[in-house]
């Protein structure tokens, strides 16, 4: 099997809906697992994945041609590092405008690339049409949702919300407990450091560690398991 | 399939003939008529340096020159002859073209002839109108707009843009969309054709995009005015 680097687009066409949370998670999964990543952050004013991650973290302004560059052009390179963008609510229609004409997600087979895009869900019917309409334009690419249930609360209504993707596949991200999020906002934590660190290393209430580590690996499991399905997914042999 | 000429010019410089010319001849390969060039800018031609196979440099007031254009019409593979008219000149070569009776020819519809007349946003852009008026009465003569250098054209009264037409028949118009500034500018570094430039696997991904998408745009507006069925009416058959 060829071995394939994945392009995570993180596609937030709705504010406020967690999507600079989930990609810092799956920054974290990659680091945890020690593998090299590099991101690419097109809010310019928050500025906060740039923040916790100052040395993979590229930003890029959409709207200026040299920014479309320094995304699309190092996106489409050759290469087996996992690329991750986060595309958010401002930018997300420059994106989708600028992947249109350049074709970006018809460029990525031609150099060995598996690109998803990760849906953020604002849990409306408008993030549904946005979400069909996105998958439309690129049939051959997954289109996942993502519902980030601290900032999008379905309650019950959650499944129903996400079997109305055209797709089987998604992600959601637990709601967190108040004191669990006091401690993950703190600007120099690590999901990836916390989940390595041996117990005692640090002076954090075991129930609370224990918490935080369930509430971690609920997420990183979904992570592992869609590398799983694409690996299968690709295998000559299966 | 009688020749034809298509003859692109202005007045007035720096309004983007040879970017025309340039796109013209792309247009011309995408619809597989076969095509030569007569670049006026003797002795330094801008379109032979992006099209040297295809161009000639000549100087249109010469007669040995004149001969290589006109008497060639029916001898060449070409069937198409595009002129890349000088600023400045292009009321002298429609001058010429009737003094050597080529006008007659095209009234005795043996050769197809089209005139691309492009236009600056301002009014004195309109007055070459009347000046090429006389010229035009058995042409297929359309007038472009050419947003390539930042121009608007919104400082144009409709009334007084309709005075202008009063002694030619204009039939139609075609409006050419602006360039990236970069892509352009990668493109004349280059000094290749538009297309060869989008299907080169050099320079930037998102450049090239620009270009593809530009270019597509423009053939689309040369289609709208049904262009290629005027050279090759064949091709409306098919």
């Amino acid at each position: 099997m060829r071995q394939q680097a994945p392009v995570w687009v993180v596609c937030a066409p709705f504010p406020k809906s967690g999507a600079t949370t989930f990609t810092r998670l799956l920054v974290d999964y990659y680091l945890f697992t020690g593998r090299p990543v590099t991101l690419f952050e097109t809010d310019l004013h928050n500025r906060s994945l740039k923040a916790r991650f100052p040395d993979i973290t590229q930003l890029v302004d959409l709207a200026t041609t040299p920014g479309q560059i320094a995304l699309f052009d190092q996106l489409v390179q050759d290469g087996h590092v996992p690329r991750i963008v986060e595309v958010s609510a401002q930018a997300h229609p420059l994106f989708i405008s600028q992947a249109r004409n350049n074709g970006f997600f018809e460029e990525t087979k031609n150099h060995g690339l598996d690109p998803s895009i990760l849906f953020i869900s604002n849990g409306t019917r408008k993030s549904i049409e946005a979400g069909m309409m996105v998958q439309s334009l690129w049939r051959q690419v997954p289109v996942m949702p993502v519902v980030n249930e601290g900032f999008v609360r379905l309650g019950s209504k959650l499944n129903d919300h996400l079997d109305s993707f055209p797709t089987r596949r998604s992600f959601q991200v637990p709601l967190m407990e108040p004191m669990l999020r006091d401690i993950a906002d703190k600007p120099r934590f690590s999901f990836a450091d916390f989940m390595r660190a041996p117990p005692g290393t640090d002076t954090m209430s075991l129930v609370l560690r224990a918490d935080l580590r369930h509430w971690t690996q609920r997420v990183f499991t979904q992570f592992r398991a869609h590398e799983m399905r694409r690996a299968f997914d690709m295998s000559e042999f299966i | 399939m009688k020749p034809a000429i298509i003859l692109v010019g202005a007045e007035k410089g720096g309004v983007g003939k040879t970017t025309i010319s340039r796109a013209m001849l792309d247009y011309l390969t995408t619809k597989s008529i076969n095509a030569r060039a007569f670049d006026t800018e003797s002795p330094r031609g801008a379109l032979h340096r992006f099209h040297p196979h295809e161009t000639s440099i000549v100087d249109i007031t010469e007669t040995a020159d004149q001969m290589k254009i006109l008497d060639t019409l029916n001898d060449t593979a070409a069937k198409a002859s595009v002129i890349d008219v000088r600023a400045g000149q292009m009321t002298e070569t429609l001058k010429v073209l009737r003094d050597v009776g080529f006008l007659d020819a095209v009234k005795d519809g043996q050769i197809t002839f089209v005139i691309i007349h492009v236009l600056g946003p301002s009014v004195a852009s309109l007055g070459e109108i009347t000046d090429i008026a006389p010229f035009v009465k058995d042409a297929h003569y359309f007038l472009a707009k050419n947003h390539i250098n930042d121009t608007t054209f919104f400082e144009w009264d409709p009334k007084t843009y309709a005075s202008y037409f009063g002694d030619v028949q204009c039939a139609g118009e075609i409006t050419i969309p602006k360039l990236d500034e970069m892509a352009y500018e990668q493109v004349e570094l280059n000094g290749v054709s538009f297309a060869d430039f989008v299907s080169g696997k050099q320079g930037s991904f998102v450049l090239r995009g620009y270009v593809r998408t530009w270019l597509r745009n423009v053939c689309e507006e040369l289609d709208a005015i049904g262009l290629h069925t005027l050279i090759a009416p064949e091709l409306r058959r098919q």
